[in-house]
């Protein structure tokens, strides 16, 4: 009984403490950094902002709080949320809590298209357009495959065509990394598949949170529906769910999410993966519940990471290494601990 | 609402499993599927549920050809009780029987916790206070009796069962007969599978006989379980008793006596 | 019987690297190691970028092959006769990609390599000495080496004559630098930054082959990260921390883009305008690949970061280089596309 009484607990403090606890670690996050900044000067920025008065920092310290560390914390939010939700979307689709949203080779696309794109030399924009549409078109073939082949085990088959495109798709990444120029392109190659929010500008987060809010609409809308997902297709039937169409549009709507921000921020893993697991500990299975404190957990938990990544040394330390050193470890001792959430 | 199967041929693309199966089930009827494994039984059920195409008949309600109705609209008249499994997920009880209310609310709807017919599933069985348990950490006759809860969510008119006291222990069985009985005189049509003779003797007002996918044979009770059809289908001798003052009836599988083992003389 | 006696002789002296012109000699490479070669060298295989440099301004007329292509213009400032060679891949450095077999078929004298002298390239030159039979040599591709580089190599294969030319070019070039450093104490050397990719959020930090350059004609890379060699990426609000004076970059693309984006506004090197565009036909000055080339890049960096201790003329410099070094002569046209963006 204590799973539930923890449930409870969390359900009753959790909507407005887990927000209170990111707005502290956003303000966190904001006063760390290479570049001196006091809290003062933060306090002082904001007030001035709010108030419509110029404030009296050095125009440079402005910039650093705005235009730098700014974007990248809502960047960081938004990238650690879209994950976090498609990951419990996904594990709801599924019925396995051990799947995390590169399932259906989103990530594998994605990063075919930008180490594409960075082959061929293109602006960033370029590159990132690039990921997102291979991301998104890698998942549309899946599900065309999936449809094609018509299985008894409708998501069975998904799940080994993801498998099979994105071992394709890193197949033909590793023949670019090949060829790729080792002075100009193979190390931006590298940190990319590795993940960073370091070369995030405010306009990346511009463009990819209208994606994620899209992809998050039906989510939402639909977010009872979810829980009746996890039944299985045939129970779903009877129920009278249209299993076959609620699946095509959640898959779509996590895609969306996940294309846009893996092509922001490169491939991040373990975030999409443990931190819906984690929610569900806390909250229960309810997809009600679980999205919101899914999204909560992820968005502070890439936050602390990348936060992390800039800070720990001089130079950045990729995403995807940091959250796989973090998480791989934590997931080890719940597997350890007994606690799988699921059973 | 009467449901109605006629000449019903049913099986899986390129492999035909049963045919020529008919019958028609009014408001508070019981009928009772006996058969033994492989029969059919559970292709059937699907058949009838909409899950697969039949392959020749039709199935119908009040009829209706319920062939080409959308999904929705059959589930608010049709509830299936599967056999209870084990969950991925720790739902609670509660949010389980919700899961029945699909097909009555919009597409964007979120049940309350507190919806009425949910809430009133639970107690007509018993199990309200339940309600806050995960799915997950209760018994296996607690758990079939939440997933008749969840169709009985459904507001459904006729209810199709497979195996319902399958894996339960006796009183568990016991209990779950005594809610089919119930739900029955509430006006509920319910067709379920059972491996069990003296199931179909406690609950069923008929019993279809199912054997590799023909109706052997369907009748009330007494006409259709007799030695023979027993030994027919499942290939035992058994004794059909009646209880004395009464006319209960139980059936008695007579074992075939194994030669005494001797013991070897020294 | 006796005909495929001799014929099965035959096939084994034709398979022996010396079936021909079998007059050979013991030479010295840089890394001590003593290895027979052919008397006449004619044909010889780079075993990396800087090595193929290297070879390309020594005796071009000695190279069989690339060992990588050339992109957009960079072929037009390429001499015209080795414009066309065949392209191999590479053997050394990271990932080697040159098909052994098409090597071999290619029939070189020699193979050598540009660059480092560490155990991992000597085991290499070993190991493929061994597997091949083909003389593999190395050649030391410090900086300062340059000149004792160009003289061992040249007198290898016979060209004393131009080696002498371009070492003694070298040394000039190296205390011509080295005049100016003498006057300015290590304390006053201006910081700069090596703005790579096309967000200039890459960069190379002190004391790796990419960037010694940088230290090499009087600056100071800000890029200071003990413990990690080679390329990092870095977020903006560190290069606005380090605030360098001067930011070197060869990608045209954040080259166009740095003047107007208001985050690097923040930083002394864009404020004055002192963001130079290293230029990169047909190979890199600064870099791409490490090697010789770096003699111009080093000539030109000490001219943009001491400009006015700096004497000498850019354009005659460039032009003199790319006649005495690169084969090519440069008309005005070209060598002002080449140009744009160097000075700022």
């Amino acid at each position: 009984m204590s799973t539930v009484r923890r449930w409870r607990a969390t359900t009753r403090f959790g909507p407005w403490l887990l927000p209170v606890l990111l707005g502290l670690l956003c303000l966190g996050a904001l006063g760390v950094g290479p570049f001196p900044v006091t809290p003062a000067q933060i306090v002082e920025l904001a007030a001035a902002r709010l108030l419509g008065v110029p404030a009296e920092v050095p125009e440079i310290v402005e910039t650093v709080i705005l235009q730098v560390r700014l974007p990248r914390i809502a960047g960081a939010l938004v990238v650690g949320a879209a994950l976090a939700a498609a990951g419990a979307a996904y594990q709801g689709l599924f019925r396995n809590p051990l799947v995390s949203p590169d399932i259906l080779g989103v990530s594998a696309g994605a990063g075919l298209g930008a180490v594409l794109g960075i082959f061929l030399s293109l602006p960033v924009f370029g590159i990132q357009l690039l990921a997102f549409l291979f991301g998104v078109v890698t998942v549309g073939l899946v599900y065309l495959v999936a449809t094609a082949v018509r299985g008894r085990e409708p998501v069975l088959v998904l799940v080994l065509a993801g498998v099979v495109l994105g071992a394709l798709a890193g197949a033909i990444i590793s023949l670019l990394k090949v060829l790729a120029d080792p002075y100009d392109q193979l190390p931006a190659i590298t940190f990319w598949l590795l993940g960073s929010l370091a070369v995030l500008t405010p306009d990346d987060v511009l463009a990819a949170a209208p994606l994620v809010l899209i992809g998050l609409l039906p989510l939402h809308l639909l977010r009872w529906r979810m829980n009746l997902m996890t039944l299985g297709d045939e129970e779903a039937l009877t129920l009278g769910v249209d299993a076959a169409r609620l699946r095509l549009v959640f898959i779509a709507a996590a895609t969306l999410m996940t294309a846009a921000v893996v092509s922001i921020s490169g491939i991040i893993g373990w975030v999409g993966l443990i931190m819906p697991h984690i929610a569900r500990m806390l909250v229960g299975p309810n997809f009600e519940r679980l999205l919101p404190a899914a999204m909560t957990l992820g968005a502070g938990y890439l936050l602390i990471v990348d936060t992390l990544a800039r800070t720990m040394a001089a130079t950045e330390v990729p995403l995807g290494i940091l959250t796989a050193l973090l998480g791989a470890p934590f997931f080890l001792w719940l597997l350890a601990r007994g606690r799988h959430g699921w059973q | 609402m009467t449901l109605s199967v006629e000449a019903l041929a049913f099986g899986y693309p390129g492999k035909p499993v049963g045919r020529d199966v008919s019958f028609e089930l009014g408001p508070g009827e019981v009928i009772c599927l006996l058969g033994p494994n492989g029969s059919g039984k559970t292709t059937l059920f699907k058949t009838v549920l909409g899950l697969l195409r039949p392959q020749g008949g039709r199935v119908r309600l009040d009829g209706e050809d319920v062939a080409q109705w959308p999904r929705e609209r059959l589930a608010r008249h049709l509830a299936y009780v599967p056999q209870a499994h084990t969950a991925f997920f720790p739902f609670l009880v509660r949010d389980v029987v919700l899961m029945g209310r699909a097909a009555r609310l919009g597409l964007f709807a979120t049940p309350s916790a507190r919806d009425r017919a949910a809430a009133a599933a639970l107690a007509s069985l018993g199990i309200a206070d339940l309600a806050d348990h995960p799915y997950t950490e209760i018994s296996g006759g607690e758990r079939q009796l939440t997933l008749i809860a969840r169709a009985l969510a459904q507001e459904p008119r006729v209810l199709v069962m497979d195996e319902p006291t399958a894996s339960l222990d006796f009183g568990n069985q016991v209990r779950v007969l005594e809610r089919i009985t119930e739900l029955a005189r509430s006006g509920i049509a319910v067709v379920l599978s059972t491996h069990d003779p003296d199931h179909a003797f406690l609950c069923a007002d008929r019993v279809a006989l199912l054997d590799d996918g023909r109706l052997q044979h369907l009748g009330r009770p007494e006409e259709a379980i007799t030695p023979e059809a027993l030994k027919r289908i499942y290939g035992v001798d058994v004794d059909i008793l009646t209880l004395p003052g009464t006319d209960r009836r139980v059936c008695v599988p007579s074992l075939s006596r194994p030669e005494p083992w001797q013991r070897p003389s020294v | 019987m006796r005909r495929g006696l001799a014929f099965l002789l035959v096939g084994l002296l034709a398979m022996g690297p010396n079936a021909e012109g079998v007059a050979a000699r013991m030479v010295t490479d840089s890394a001590g190691r003593r290895v027979e070669v052919p008397d006449r060298i004619e044909r010889v295989f780079p075993a990396g970028p800087p090595a193929m440099v290297f070879l390309y301004v020594l005796a071009p007329q000695r190279l069989i092959g690339w060992t990588r292509g050339f992109r957009g213009d960079e072929a037009d400032y390429v001499a015209a006769p080795y414009r066309d060679l065949p392209v191999f891949g590479r053997l050394a450095g990271r990932g080697g990609t040159a098909n052994l077999e098409a090597l071999l078929a290619a029939r070189p004298d020699l193979v050598f390599d540009y660059g480092s002298l560490a155990p991992t390239y000597t085991s290499l030159a070993e190991r493929v000495q061994a597997q091949t039979g083909l003389p593999y040599l190395l050649i030391d591709g410090r900086f300062d080496a340059i000149p004792s580089a160009l003289r061992l190599f040249g007198g290898i294969l016979g060209v004393e004559d131009r080696a002498e030319r371009l070492a003694a070019y070298a040394e000039a070039a190296l205390a011509e630098v080295d005049a100016i450093l003498a006057q300015v104490p290590p304390g006053k050397r201006p910081r700069v930054y090596l703005a790579r990719g096309p967000e200039g959020l890459e960069t190379g930090v002190r004391g790796s082959i990419n960037t010694e350059i940088i230290e090499r004609a009087g600056g100071v890379n800000v890029a200071e990260a003990p413990g990690q060699r080679g390329i990092v990426t870095v977020s903006i609000e560190q290069v606005l921390t380090w605030n360098p004076e001067v930011i070197v970059t060869w990608d045209e693309r954040f080259y166009d883009r740095v003047w107007n984006d208001p985050l690097w506004q923040g930083v002394d090197a864009v404020r004055n305008r002192r963001v130079y565009l290293s230029p990169s036909a047909p190979f890199g000055w600064i870099d791409r690949p490490p090697s010789i080339n770096r003699l111009l890049g080093l000539r030109w960096l000490a001219s943009v970061l001491y400009p006015d201790r700096f004497e000498g003329d850019l354009r005659v410099i460039a032009r003199d280089f790319y006649s005495s070094f690169y084969h090519v002569e440069l008309d005005d046209e070209r060598l002002d596309a080449l140009l744009a963006g160097a000075g700022g």
